[in-house]
């Protein structure tokens, strides 16, 4: 359904608001070219190849409220479909950058999009529109590529936006993280125990040995409270088998995935998982740059930023 | 016109110490820090706690009357739990939550997370001092509670047996069911509740049997 949506969707002048139809380069009312002028950009250390990169649109303060240019090409990873409008090995399409975006988890695995200089991604709003995911919200995400890293604005949508975590990454107490297909949320240290006035003191089980207490959560779909975990222990580890928090049947978890290691103003998550990914939930309105190779997460798809050319 | 039975309680001492036996006599038997039954030394328990009384002329009834802490009966075959019900094995105390299905927001959209394998209860740890503990899904089917095997462990409590209960969803049920622990699996009495010769209660930290018999 999406494939043909994003290939047919109607161009929307950015300079006179006028709508045009799909495919089209330049405005049918005013004559600008519809996708501006591409710039010749050097890439800055990323090792690929150089390519002409379009500038990125400015983001105006508040977000994106109308349709805007069609910025994702989709294009199916293997079966030849006859509508797909540029297959990957072409040249770079101008409303494109050399980027895409490959789905690596998530009803659509395989499938690959590429990236323009600036996309808004939502379920009923946005310049990439995405109806059959209910986790996505009707405006959910902005991306856009500058300097050959994308970039990244979680909307304040309801599920959030996740990125990889390159090595080590702090999670603030109430944050957010992600490995496979679930949810955590990091509570901080426990809060001490409320002295009852009367003498009787409420009746539970003592304290885990060790001193301060950490909260981790898991986080059902719908925004619920799963299990909880309290540990005492200076690290956490979270994985398939022989960790402290271990899910011995979910195969999209490495062994050891991650490590959590709570500290004064938060904890420090480090992935473990080689390629697998830990990512975390960005703070709503916070920009956030994501190099080549690394992961997000919108809806129930993880993507990995990858280079157009670089399979093929 | 019938007798009650004769009624005494023996207080189970944690050190395997001699018990200390109270027998009951009048028709009603109070248990607290200033109870019938005096249990002065626990800070978890409440001056009534527990009030022991003849529901009619021969049969003995209690109910829990206060304090907070709750009047716990040991399970002897298995016992049907609900929302809010609680349980405590070993030093744990263990509440029973509903799990609400997830509910789309007015706009259609549904906050992403873990999958939910239509669970339905989550057995939440209550720790000294009211806290909130550990907590534990509860799928469909049994779910094993135990020191370190099982859903549900407690690596760090010794009163805790190696295979302790066993918890069953059934679809919209809950039961509980000892696995023949060596000390017991304990619910919260929820309503005045009739009481057989040989029951154990657990009040506090305070475990005592109640032996129903015959007024010589």
């Amino acid at each position: 359904m999406s494939t043909a949506l994003f290939s047919r969707l109607a161009i929307v002048c950015p300079g006179c608001d006028q709508l045009n139809p799909a495919g089209a380069s330049r405005c049918t009312g005013c004559g600008a070219d519809l996708f501006g002028p591409a710039e010749d950009t050097v890439e800055p250390g990323q090792g690929a190849p150089p390519q002409s990169i379009p500038p990125s649109t400015p983001i105006p303060p508040g977000g994106i409220r109308r349709r805007q240019i069609p910025v994702l090409e989709h294009h199916e990873s293997s079966a030849t479909v006859a509508q797909t409008p540029i297959p990957l090995k072409n040249k770079v399409h101008p409303a494109g950058s050399p980027f895409v975006l490959t789905v690596v988890s998530g009803p659509r695995k395989g499938e690959r999009f590429r990236l323009a200089p600036h996309t808004v991604i939502g379920r009923t709003r946005g310049t990439l529109l995405v109806p059959e995911d209910p986790f996505i919200s009707p405006q959910h995400a902005t991306l856009w590529v500058r300097d050959g890293r994308l970039h990244l604005r979680d909307e304040a949508s309801a599920s959030g936006v996740f990125v990889s975590v390159a090595t080590q990454e702090l999670v603030v107490p109430g944050g957010y993280f992600c490995l496979g297909d679930r949810l955590f949320r990091y509570l901080g240290a426990l809060p001490p125990a409320a002295i009852s006035p009367a003498g009787t003191i409420v009746y539970g089980a003592p304290l885990p040995p060790g001193g301060t207490c950490y909260v981790l959560e898991e986080r059902l779909v719908g925004g619920r409270s799963g299990a909880a975990f309290v540990s005492a222990q200076p690290l956490i580890s979270i994985g398939r088998k022989d960790c402290d928090i271990s899910f011995p049947d979910d195969d999209t978890l490495a062994p050891r995935h991650c490590e959590l290691t709570p500290i004064a103003d938060g904890a420090v998550l480090r992935d473990l998982s080689e390629g697998l990914g830990t990512l975390v939930r960005l703070q709503p309105g916070v920009e956030r740059p994501v190099k080549l190779g690394e992961q997000i997460r919108v809806g129930q798809a993880v993507m990995r930023f990858e280079a157009a050319e670089a399979r093929r | 016109m019938r007798l009650r039975p004769a009624v005494t309680f023996h207080v189970v001492r944690a050190d395997g110490g001699p018990e200390v036996t109270v027998p009951m006599r009048n028709d009603v038997l109070t248990c607290g820090k200033k109870g019938d039954l005096a249990l002065h030394l626990d800070p978890f328990v409440a001056s009534t706690q527990a009030r022991f009384a003849f529901a009619d002329r021969h049969r003995l009834a209690v109910e829990d009357v206060g304090g907070g802490n709750g009047v716990f009966l040991r399970v002897r075959r298995e016992h049907e739990l609900t929302g809010g019900g609680e349980l405590r094995v070993g030093r744990q105390r263990l509440v029973v939550e509903s799990v609400v299905p997830s509910t789309p927001a007015p706009d259609g959209t549904l906050v992403w997370g873990s999958p939910d394998k239509d669970y339905r209860f989550k057995l939440v740890q209550m720790l000294e001092g009211g806290l909130r503990g550990s907590a534990w899904l509860l799928k469909d089917g049994d779910n094993y509670l135990g020191r370190n095997s099982g859903e549900v462990t407690f690596p760090t409590d010794a009163f805790v047996s190696s295979r302790h209960a066993c918890l069953r969803v059934q679809g919209k049920r809950l039961v509980v069911r000892d696995l023949g622990s060596s000390n017991g699996t304990f619910v919260r009495l929820v309503a005045p509740t009739l009481v057989e010769d040989g029951d154990h209660f657990l009040i506090g930290r305070e475990l005592f049997r109640v032996q129903i018999g015959r007024r010589a």
